[in-house]
């Protein structure tokens, strides 16, 4: 049997890239080690901050709050989490029992916003209603709540759970398509613009899916580990998590070196061209005269329903007693 | 002559195949390779514990074989 490398309890996990067995706890170490030393090269955080968490009710973002509320007392940031009840059946009823119950367990306010009652429609009835791709307007919904949220509770910065397949995947994705400026918003954080938009942070930036998934499990924190519904309309992604795979089972440590290289040159990429406006109808970040969920809402309901998904949330944080917010001292949850 | 196979769970598919690992059984890392997948895109578990490449899986026992890829959604803000 392997042992840990570091005190020789039995292993649970070998790291490839670094030649070392690791036992239970110095795995999780490890893990909440990468997710620490990204935060602070990466300057994701600081004291008194408040971070919203983005929860999908998947590994990813169990792991991400997972490790988060582990380095809460050392590094001393709040932490408040979302989860969007997108109404994909059966799929985002578990979703949500998996977020309500990871929140529960590790002790962080958590604000669930069910589209069907904020926005008046599920993710497949906007997909059908507007005739596009369902991730497509599930992606824009999701930017659109997350961000809200973040403005509404004065959020600092919204954590994401992208992984550093996910970002290997998309960086590819994009390069193949020669879209440089998706590949701009790809690095460890974005910047906020104050008022319009918080900027968000990616604390998995160089952890791996297979490493989240483990340190997921082995914490015992709940997730849903099954496939949306919708998953057929991302094929090329998911053809390009088995050519990055591929080349880092040929090469260990391929996918820690194209993020590292990628943070490293991201400054270089063109960002998407346009000034940054203020949406006429809810006052949040926009492209044009309208942001993409007023436009769309509008056009769909006849009125744009970003102010009432606005005022939804913030009724909610009121309640939760998060906002006001209250002075950095008495902040720490 | 009891056949010296092993059974895998696949998860979350759910399928279930059955695998010929010969007496002395075989290294987890080969066994994911006999399976056509590569070790990088999951984990595999006996008992619910995970196990590491060169761990040997003996015939009559069980695993799962977890596809740490799930959800499919990679929309990215």
């Amino acid at each position: 049997m392997a042992r840990c490398s570091v005190c020789g309890a039995p292993a649970v996990a070998y790291i490839r890239y670094q030649r070392r067995y690791l036992c239970r706890d110095h795995y999780i170490e490890f893990v909440e080690g990468k997710v620490r030393r990204a935060m602070e090269k990466y300057r994701m955080l600081g004291k008194g901050y408040r971070v919203l968490v983005a929860l999908s009710g998947g590994k990813d973002s169990a792991a991400l709050l997972g490790a988060l509320a582990s380095l809460r007392e050392k590094l001393g940031y709040e932490l408040v989490a979302i989860h969007i009840d997108l109404g994909i059946y059966e799929y985002s009823v578990k979703s949500r029992e998996a977020a309500e119950g990871l929140a529960r367990k590790l002790g962080v306010p958590l604000i669930v916003v069910p589209l069907k009652e904020v926005l008046g429609a599920t993710i497949p009835e906007l997909a059908r209603m507007s005739g596009r791709p369902a991730c497509s307007v599930c992606g824009m919904v999701k930017r659109y709540v997350t961000n809200a949220a973040a403005v509404e509770l004065e959020a600092d910065a919204l954590a994401l759970g992208h992984n550093a397949d996910d970002l290997a995947v998309y960086n590819l994705k994009s390069f193949l398509n020669q879209d440089l400026e998706a590949i701009s918003k790809l690095g460890p954080k974005t910047d906020s613009v104050p008022g319009v938009a918080v900027g968000r942070i990616r604390p998995l930036y160089t952890v791996y899916e297979k490493e989240s998934f483990l340190y997921a499990y082995l914490k015992g924190l709940p997730f849903v580990h099954e496939d949306c519904p919708f998953v057929e309309n991302q094929q090329m992604e998911r053809q390009l998590k088995e050519v990055v795979n591929k080349l880092e089972e040929e090469k260990p440590g391929t996918k820690v070196q194209l993020v590292s290289k990628l943070a490293l040159r991201i400054r270089d990429y063109p960002k998407p061209r346009g000034e940054i406006r203020r949406c006429k109808a809810c006052g949040l970040i926009a492209s044009g005269d309208l942001c993409a969920l007023d436009k769309l809402t509008l056009r769909l309901f006849g009125e744009p329903r970003g102010p009432r998904i606005r005022e939804w949330i913030r009724e909610r944080a009121r309640e939760l007693g998060l906002i006001p917010r209250r002075p950095v001292e008495a902040a720490a949850n | 002559m009891v056949p010296e196979t092993v059974k895998v769970r696949l998860v979350p598919e759910g399928e279930e195949r059955e695998v010929e690992v010969g007496e002395k059984g075989v290294k987890v890392r080969d066994l994911v390779k006999m399976l056509g997948l590569n070790p990088e895109a999951v984990v595999v578990l006996r008992g619910g514990a995970p196990l590491v490449d060169t761990d040997i899986v003996k015939p009559g026992e069980r695993v799962d074989v977890v596809r740490v890829l799930s959800g499919g959604c990679m929309s990215l803000g």
